[in-house]
């Protein structure tokens, strides 16, 4: 059989009718916009998941630098039932990285669509490009001197507020539902319409950013998580900078005290006495943060014991749960709302609170007070090099703000993750009334033996966890039809037939959630 | 034993292998230059930079790499400890500067999973990513050096000295 000039061709399609879209492509965009070589593509078939590269390699990458190139790639992809996957930074990491969820998908990389549009420092809104870094923000609001706070997610420095928002990602302080700070989105759909929600379709407005409702259905919501367009340009709200930020960690030593931390900070969380999104951190986690490497105290095989565990927490000053939160204000909200939480944990007679002047530079309190206070770093990269391999699958199921509930996630977690010699690197993300599990499945990619025990560890907790009745909120591409299953039958109908309706030929990023046409 | 400008040859025969001499002619033109005549006056020197991360390797692997292209003085290494996010800003600017050049690097997991990213962001064309369990010992000098040697040259790179507690880590290879 010949060998083709591409790693891959989009399903369905020959060799020709993609070289005459290639040409097509590169008319439209410019012949350095469109990449097919191997070295180009390297990059781009790069994943983390616990599954074979080759089948999330793409065919081909186009960049686009205005809303008008988005049209024509749309136009060209549906002349040639080419699906095409797009990526704003393409910096998900353990999510699928900026690899298609499918074979032989174009990917369609917005990164030189990276314009800060406007940003109103008295109304504290921002309208950018699917390219905008936290990083390029965090710059333009220093170099101007706004008093505005971001608020990202860990890979803060590198990846983008279009790209989060639009997978549900979450941050760390008052602002951290992203989605919930979203105003105004333009996207581009599958017949090349250009759609702005909210007040953005009314002449002349100038609510856009303000104002998320608009009239009639709500759309915004449905073009996240989903591929019924292509998103360019979204608008956001920012949080004034508070005149003091108080971080504090209050430490606890036991695995058993998951229960009675999080019933000691629910009615804090939920009264906004604590306003940030909290997060409860395991010691593996913390230990990944700040430097430790298993091969510093194992070089045997399997899940880590809880011997070594603990001797981990030991050396490093770590707890069983480490616990971060911060009050912002005036000095005297800030004075009154600390002596609540003072007195709440005193009550409570456990858990040992670090502020900042106790902490000082250590890690892992630095980043995790940078990323309280909107200052992006990439300290939790560090994750990473715990047990090294390049493998990281995030496992990421949503509970009631329990203490009963985060207790039996944990166990089942844990039990879970040994029984496939891999650790419980995890943390518990505190929401308003919810509560993020933020698992970590941290494997050695290169070994092809571990890796499919990561594979089988992850389609078990996955499964194990619907038992109980818990489903994820997010998934790499590798496992999204599995999870829409977790759905139900009828909500995967109704996102079907929008599908249909919205993109006839299946060009935009089919299995994306599960959803195709 | 290979000689200086062996090594340099090699370096080019790697470079039209990957096809890199007709998608990048400017500076591929300038190889050829220094390759031919390394030794004129004025040749345009080869931009090569280095990528290291902290680790006991680093200066085994860059004396590899140096020894690879004798002549042109030290390359420029970007020391990427720590996940400082100012290092990885640092090397973001220049990977976007316009100026076109070779990148060879030894990273832990977690920094070569930034530089891939920021590789791919700039458009680089990585010829080469491989992972290695290197163990221990004084193996794993020579392995680095000889690492170092081989991404210059493009030539099959060299196992890793296996055994217990081995350090996992990342070589790459590319051009921007």
């Amino acid at each position: 059989m010949k060998k083709s000039k591409y790693l891959a061709l989009p399903k369905g399609l020959s060799e020709a009718r993609f070289d005459a879209a290639v040409a097509k492509f590169k008319a439209a965009l410019g012949q350095d916009q469109v990449l097919t070589s191997e070295e180009h593509l390297r990059p781009y078939t790069k994943v983390m998941m616990a599954v074979d590269a080759e089948k999330h390699t793409p065919s081909a990458v186009v960049t686009a630098t205005s809303v008008e190139q988005v049209q024509a790639v749309v136009k060209i992809c549906n002349e040639y039932k080419i699906p095409v996957w797009t990526i704003s930074t393409g910096r998900n990491f353990g999510y699928g990285s900026a690899a298609p969820v499918e074979r032989g998908q174009i990917v369609l990389d917005l990164k030189k669509m990276n314009k800060i549009l406007h940003i109103d420092p008295e109304l504290c809104t921002a309208l950018v490009e699917p390219g905008v870094t936290y990083q390029m923000l965090y710059d333009y609001i220093e170099e101007n001197k706004l008093p505005l706070m971001l608020s990202f997610s860990a890979p803060s420095a590198i990846a983008g507020p279009l790209g989060n928002t639009m997978d549900r990602g979450v941050g760390y302080t008052p602002y951290g539902e992203h989605f919930m700070m979203q105003c105004g989105m333009e996207v581009v759909l599958a017949n090349g319409d250009v759609l702005r929600t909210g007040m953005g379709g009314v002449k002349g407005d100038k609510a856009w950013q303000v104002f998320k409702w608009g009239y009639g259905p709500t759309l915004d919501g449905m073009f996240t998580q989903s591929n019924y367009g292509i998103c360019t340009k979204m608008g956001f709200w920012l949080m004034p900078k508070p005149p003091v930020f108080k971080p504090f960690e209050i430490k606890f030593e036991n695995d058993a005290d998951i229960n009675d931390i999080v019933e000691m900070l629910r009615p804090l969380r939920i009264a906004n006495i604590i306003p940030n999104s909290v997060v409860i951190a395991g010691t593996l986690w913390e230990a990944a943060t700040c430097g430790v490497r298993r091969s510093d105290y194992l070089t045997t095989p399997g899940a880590t014991p809880d011997a070594v565990l603990e001797q981990i927490r030991k050396d490093k000053h770590l707890g069983a749960w480490n616990v971060y939160c911060a009050l912002y204000g005036t000095q005297e909200q800030v004075d009154v709302n600390w002596k609540i939480v003072t007195e709440t944990i005193k009550r409570a007679g456990k858990g040992k609170i670090v502020t900042q002047e106790e902490a000082g530079n250590t890690q892992p309190f630095k980043y995790r007070a940078q990323l309280m206070s909107g200052v992006p770093n990439l300290q939790e990269f560090g994750l990473y090099n715990w047990r090294g391999g390049g493998g990281s699958m995030w496992f990421a199921p949503v509970s009631q703000a329990r203490g009963s509930e985060c207790d039996k996630q944990y166990a089942l977690a844990k039990k879970i993750l040994n029984k496939h010699g891999l650790d419980y690197v995890g943390e518990f993300i505190v929401g308003w009334r919810d509560m993020h599990h933020v698992i970590d499945v941290l494997y050695d990619r290169n070994n092809p033996e571990e890796t499919q025990r990561a594979n089988a560890c992850f389609h078990e907790l996955l499964d194990e966890f619907e038992k109980e009745g818990y489903a994820v909120y997010r998934v790499n591409t590798a496992f999204q039809e599995r999870v829409a299953q977790s759905y139900g039958p009828v909500k995967r109908d109704v996102e079907r037939k929008i599908k249909r309706a919205l993109d006839p030929n299946g060009i935009l990023a089919p299995g994306k959630s599960g959803i195709r046409i | 034993m290979t000689t200086p400008s062996s090594d340099r040859r090699d370096v080019l025969k790697g470079l039209m292998a990957a096809g890199l001499l007709v998608s990048t002619p400017s500076w591929a033109r300038s190889l050829w230059a220094t390759g031919d005549a390394p030794t004129a006056a004025g040749a345009p020197a080869l931009a090569v930079s280095t990528l290291v991360s902290g680790s006991a390797l680093d200066g085994a692997f860059l004396a590899g790499v140096n020894s690879a292209l004798p002549g042109h003085g030290a390359t420029a290494t970007h020391q990427l400890n720590r996940l400082d996010a100012g290092l990885y800003q640092q090397l973001n600017a220049q990977l976007n500067d316009g100026e076109p050049g070779l990148l060879v690097g030894l990273l832990d997991d977690a920094s070569a999973v930034l530089v891939l990213d920021l590789l791919r962001s700039a458009g680089a064309q990585v010829l080469s990513v491989q992972h290695h369990q290197v163990a221990p010992g004084s193996d794993a000098a020579a392995w680095a050096q000889a690492l170092g040697q081989s991404l210059m040259s493009d030539r099959p790179l060299p196992q890793a000295p296996q055994g217990n507690g081995a350090l996992s880590c990342v070589s790459l290879r590319c051009v921007i």
